[in-house]
Formats: structure tokens, C-alpha cells, sequence
């Protein structure tokens, strides 16, 4: 198995559409601390309009702690985009060119290889996530420094800047794993076609449509929200309110890792019982 | 001379296609074995069931006496196959390509990589992205994958396809070589029947899925073993006869064609005629390359 991994590493490194996703974060998350950097007083004190009427803001609002918060929420469809270019392509897209027929012609499993390419797709999705934090908050730092966290969510959190790190770090850690599920629904979804595209605009039209119908808020939809992948994308919110609901996180992480599991066993499903027609 | 590799009863149909109907042939070790039929006659189907990246809807595949295990792929290390096309990681170069399969091969020593691209000439272009190959050279740089892991066959499908005259010259002296030198067993197919002529020793020849012709190429390209052309409307009765007294036939365009021996017509004729099978028209096709032309144009 690990030299299967080495070898979907080594495919992963050496394919340029891998650096697209490293490269939209530098550019999206550059340009936009950029642009708060120049313009930011004006356009938070837009935002926060409301609050000065209640409350005396005192100190830099606008702060590492602050811009990580708010480029955090991009996890919710363009990350997801970003990952589903190397995960949807790693068996849809060796079936579009050929190579699939080459590598399972070799003395492997088709589980083993299934597996070695979702272990190595998680790997690349860990990558991506750790990127983003470290350009939100590196560069933030670097341009902002540190400093409270003001949270705009059921009320306002005010948050010390000595209390955030440990939250930030257990809100990458929930949104890597949300972001792990849309790799396994990528994947799941490329075992099923033969071309690279498939997947990236499947993968994205089920999260694009169930955000849709569930924030809607239909009432038939109430009871079974908590069971739908997508609802929990943001549950990484939690670790930012006053009183941390323990028990919804630890609901949220089972219900994500049901459906890394199911994903990827109907994944593995169909790997094994495709015709390699390309 | 012992069967390396056996194929029996396979079949394989998509919804009411069926692409593979009810083929056997075995391949003896040391052979060159021509696997010959027009486009879309199943030839590449029953070659990728035989790889495991088809599965079939029934049949018994063996290889060196022993029945293919799909659920272990152990099997895979005696063959070497090149599908189709050969294709590669583009972006890399031919070393790293191989480099990839020498990894899943589970081999020993690495020197075998450019063992195998001096095999084919491209010893010298191994740094070279595939990207940036011709087509003679990807189908050279495809044998090197296939002769990498030394198995005792070699699949070959199509190994000519889209070569210049001189790269087809080229592809069947390399083929030779292996044959000889490695002494590797070959299976190769092809829609040409000079190229199989030119290189195999046994073929079997397939239409539609079903199997035509097979045996020994002098013997087969001979006017000893015929064509008959019959047309009748006793389709059951003709069907069930051929398949009793174990004539290969086929049923194409409302007729039937059965291989049978020059010398033996009257007694075929004089034969179907006692079974009370109608007898519209008897043609005697003299040799399989009339035959073969017929089907393709």
C-alpha cells in the first residue's frame, strides 16, 4: 500500500494542475488581505455600523484573527472546487487518457489502488487546507498582527486574541475534514465516469444544490438536516461561540465520517465491478 | 507442445449486443498466435477479459493450467500487454513512466528499466517527455512496459496502428526478436491479415464475436482448409448440425460460412441434405483471405 501512495504521490507532484489549487489561495487570499490592507477601515466600518450604535470598539478590528475567520467561509464551494480538480481526476481522469488501463494491468488490487489514490487525495486536501491557514493567518499577521476576534454569529463573541490559536486550529481541523467528505464524494463520483470534468461539476452542483435547498429552511427538510454532509461544512462556526456545544461537534464528526466511509466503499464498489472500456 | 494460455466458452454482452459469443482458442508456449478479425469483431474485448479490465459474463480463462483468479492479480505478473494505445503519463518522461510500472511490478533491480528502452531504442530518449513522441516511438516505449516485469506472454492489440510502412516492418522485427531472443509467447492482434500472415504461426480468426477460423497459419492460408458459403432457411436444423459435427461456422449477411476440407464437399452436401436442410446456394470461398475480404468489404 505505501508504494502505491509514493506512486500516486509521486503522479500528484509531478502534475501541474496540482499547483492551480495552491496558486487560486495565494492569489484569492493575497488580493483580498491586500485590499483590506488598503481599503478595510472603510469597508468594516460599513459592516459593523450597526454595533458602534450599541458598543465602543476600541484596538484593531481588523486583524489576522479576523481575516482567517472571514476566509475560512471559502471552504463552503471554492475550496471544494479546488480539491475536486486532483481528486475528481484521479481515476476519471486516468480512464480519459488511457493510463488506467496501464496501471491495472499491473499485479495490484483494485481496492489497493482505489484506496492508495482516496489516502493520497486526502493527503493533497490536508495540504491545500494547511496552505490556506498558514496564508490567512501568516500574512495576516504580517499585515494586520493580532488581536480580538469579533464574531458576527447568533449575537456577537467577543474572543481575546490569547484565547483564539487553539480555536482556529480545532475550526481547520473540522473544515479539513468537511473538505475530506467532498474529496470522497469527488472520488466517488470518478469511479463512476470516464472523464476528468465529471466529477469537478458533479461534485460541485450536489454542494451548490443542497446549500440551496437547505437553506432554504423548508420544514419537511428540518429532521433530516443534521444527517446532510453539507450542513456540516460550517459547523467549524462552533468553535467560535462563547459556550462550546460539544455534543453537536462530536455528532458532526461522526455524520462526516459515515460519509467518508460510505463514499468511498460505493467508490470502491464500482471501481472493482467497471469495464475498462477507454 | 503445452497450452500456456486457454480460453474457453468466454462470453461478454452489453444489454443485447453480445461482443463476445461463445469463444475458445489456446495458445501454445513459443507461439506467435494471430488474433485476426475486422474492427469491432470482439478481438480487444476478449483480449482486455483476458488482462481482467473486462470482466466476462462466463468462460474459463487459463493461464499455464491454472484458472485466472480476478480477485488476485497475481496472474498479471506472467503477462505483458499493450492495449490499444499506448498510453502514458504525458507529462513524464519515459524513464519515470517505467519507473511508475517498475514500482507496481514489485521488481528487484532497476538496471532492468533501461534494459528494456535499449530493447526497444529509446535508451537514448529516456529523459524525453512522452508528450513529445511520435507514435513509433510511444508504441515502442508500450513493448518496453510489456517486456519490463519478463513475463511469458505478451499481449499485443493493434501494435501497428497508426505506423508508417517502416514502422510496421519495424514493430514485426521487434516482435520476432522477442519471440525468439526473450522467447516470450505473443498474442497479437490485428484487422490486416497480411500482418498476421507475415508473423503468426497459429491465429484464430473472429466476426462478430464469434470464432470463425483457427489453427495454423500455412494450413488455414491454404486452399486445403476452404470457406462454404450456404444460404438457407433451415437456420435452426444448419446451426444445430455445425454445432454437432463441430464445424466452425458463421452466420453472416443470411448466409452461413463453414470451414471445411476442399476434398470433403460432396460428402458435406450429400450429408446436410439427408438432415433435410434446404440448400438455396453452395459456394466454395477458396481461401480464408477470400473469406476475410468478403467480411471486411
Amino acid at each position: 500500500m505505501i508504494r502505491l501512495i509514493n506512486i500516486e504521490l509521486f503522479k500528484i507532484v509531478k502534475k501541474p494542475r496540482t499547483y492551480i489549487g495552491f496558486l487560486a489561495i495565494f492569489l484569492i487570499v493575497g488580493a483580498l488581505q491586500l485590499a483590506m490592507y488598503f481599503e478595510g477601515e472603510e469597508l468594516i466600518s460599513i459592516a459593523i455600523q450597526n454595533l458602534e450604535n450599541d458598543f465602543r470598539l476600541e484596538g484593531k478590528i481588523i486583524n489576522a484573527n479576523l481575516l482567517t475567520y472571514i476566509l475560512l467561509n471559502s471552504i463552503i464551494i471554492h475550496i471544494p472546487i479546488l480539491i475536486c480538480l486532483v481528486t475528481g481526476d484521479a481515476i476519471a481522469g486516468e480512464a480519459a487518457t488511457g493510463t488506467l488501463r496501464l496501471i491495472l494491468q499491473r499485479p495490484f488490487k483494485r481496492s489497493e489502488i482505489y484506496i492508495a489514490k482516496a489516502i493520497t487525495g486526502f493527503l493533497y486536501t490536508i495540504s491545500l487546507m494547511v496552505f490556506l491557514a498558514g496564508m490567512t493567518y501568516g500574512l495576516g499577521l504580517l499585515l494586520f498582527g493580532t488581536g480580538d476576534l469579533i464574531v458576527l454569529r447568533r449575537g456577537v463573541t467577543v474572543i481575546a486574541s490569547d484565547d483564539v490559536t487553539w480555536r482556529f486550529f480545532y475550526a481547520f481541523c473540522s473544515g479539513t475534514l468537511s473538505m475530506i467528505v467532498v474529496a470522497s464524494l469527488s472520488m466517488m463520483i470518478s469511479s463512476f465516469v470516464n472523464n476528468a470534468i465529471g466529477p469537478i461539476v458533479g461534485t460541485i452542483a450536489i454542494l451548490i444544490g443542497l446549500n440551496i435547498i437547505f437553506t432554504l429552511g423548508a420544514p419537511i427538510f428540518k429532521d433530516i438536516l443534521p444527517y446532510i454532509f453539507t450542513s456540516h461544512i460550517t459547523k467549524w462556526q462552533y468553535f467560535f461561540d462563547f459556550d462550546i456545544d460539544k455534543l453537536v461537534l462530536q455528532q458532526s464528526v461522526l455524520v462526516q465520517f459515515v460519509y467518508i466511509l460510505i463514499f468511498n466503499l460505493v467508490g470502491i464498489w464500482n471501481f472493482n465491478r467497471k469495464d475498462i472500456l477507454t | 507442445m503445452s497450452s500456456i494460455l486457454e480460453v474457453k466458452n468466454l462470453h461478454k454482452s452489453y444489454q443485447n449486443f453480445k461482443a463476445v459469443d461463445d469463444i475458445s482458442f489456446h495458445v501454445n508456449e513459443g507461439d506467435i498466435y494471430g488474433f485476426l478479425g475486422p474492427n469491432g469483431a470482439g478481438k480487444s474485448t476478449t483480449l482486455r477479459m483476458i488482462l481482467g479490465l473486462i470482466k466476462p459474463d462466463s468462460g474459463l480463462i487459463q493461464l499455464d493450467g491454472e484458472r485466472v483468479d480476478y480477485s488476485n492479480k497475481k496472474y498479471l505478473n506472467q503477462i505483458g500487454a499493450l492495449i490499444e494505445r499506448p498510453d502514458f503519463y504525458k507529462n513524464l518522461s519515459a524513464y519515470e513512466n517505467l519507473k511508475i510500472l517498475y514500482s507496481m511490478s514489485k521488481l528487484k533491480d532497476i538496471r532492468i528499466i533501461d534494459d528494456v528502452l535499449n530493447e526497444v531504442d529509446l535508451l537514448d530518449r529516456k529523459k524525453d517527455k512522452v508528450g513529445g513522441y511520435s507514435q513509433g516511438m510511444k508504441q515502442r516505449l508500450g513493448i518496453a512496459q510489456a517486456l519490463m516485469h519478463q513475463p511469458s506472454l505478451i499481449i499485443l492489440d493493434e501494435p501497428s496502428n497508426g505506423l508508417d510502412p517502416q514502422g510496421q516492418a519495424d514493430m514485426r522485427k521487434l516482435i520476432l526478436k522477442i519471440n525468439t531472443e526473450r522467447r516470450i509467447t505473443v498474442v497479437i492482434s490485428s484487422h490486416i491479415l497480411a500482418e498476421i500472415e507475415k508473423i503468426s504461426n497459429r491465429m484464430i480468426v473472429i466476426n462478430k464475436g464469434r470464432k470463425v477460423a483457427e489453427g495454423e497459419v500455412n494450413q488455414l492460408m491454404s486452399s486445403d482448409s476452404i470457406k462454404i458459403q450456404i444460404k438457407t432457411d433451415s437456420h435452426t436444423a444448419i446451426e444445430n448440425y455445425c454445432k454437432t459435427h463441430q464445424i466452425p461456422f458463421t452466420n453472416e449477411n443470411e448466409s452461413y460460412y463453414l470451414q471445411w476440407e476442399e476434398a470433403k464437399i460432396n460428402e458435406l452436401i450429400k450429408s446436410l441434405n439427408s438432415e433435410n436442410i434446404s440448400l438455396y446456394e453452395v459456394r466454395q470461398l477458396k481461401t480464408l483471405e477470400e473469406y476475410f475480404l468478403n467480411l471486411t468489404n
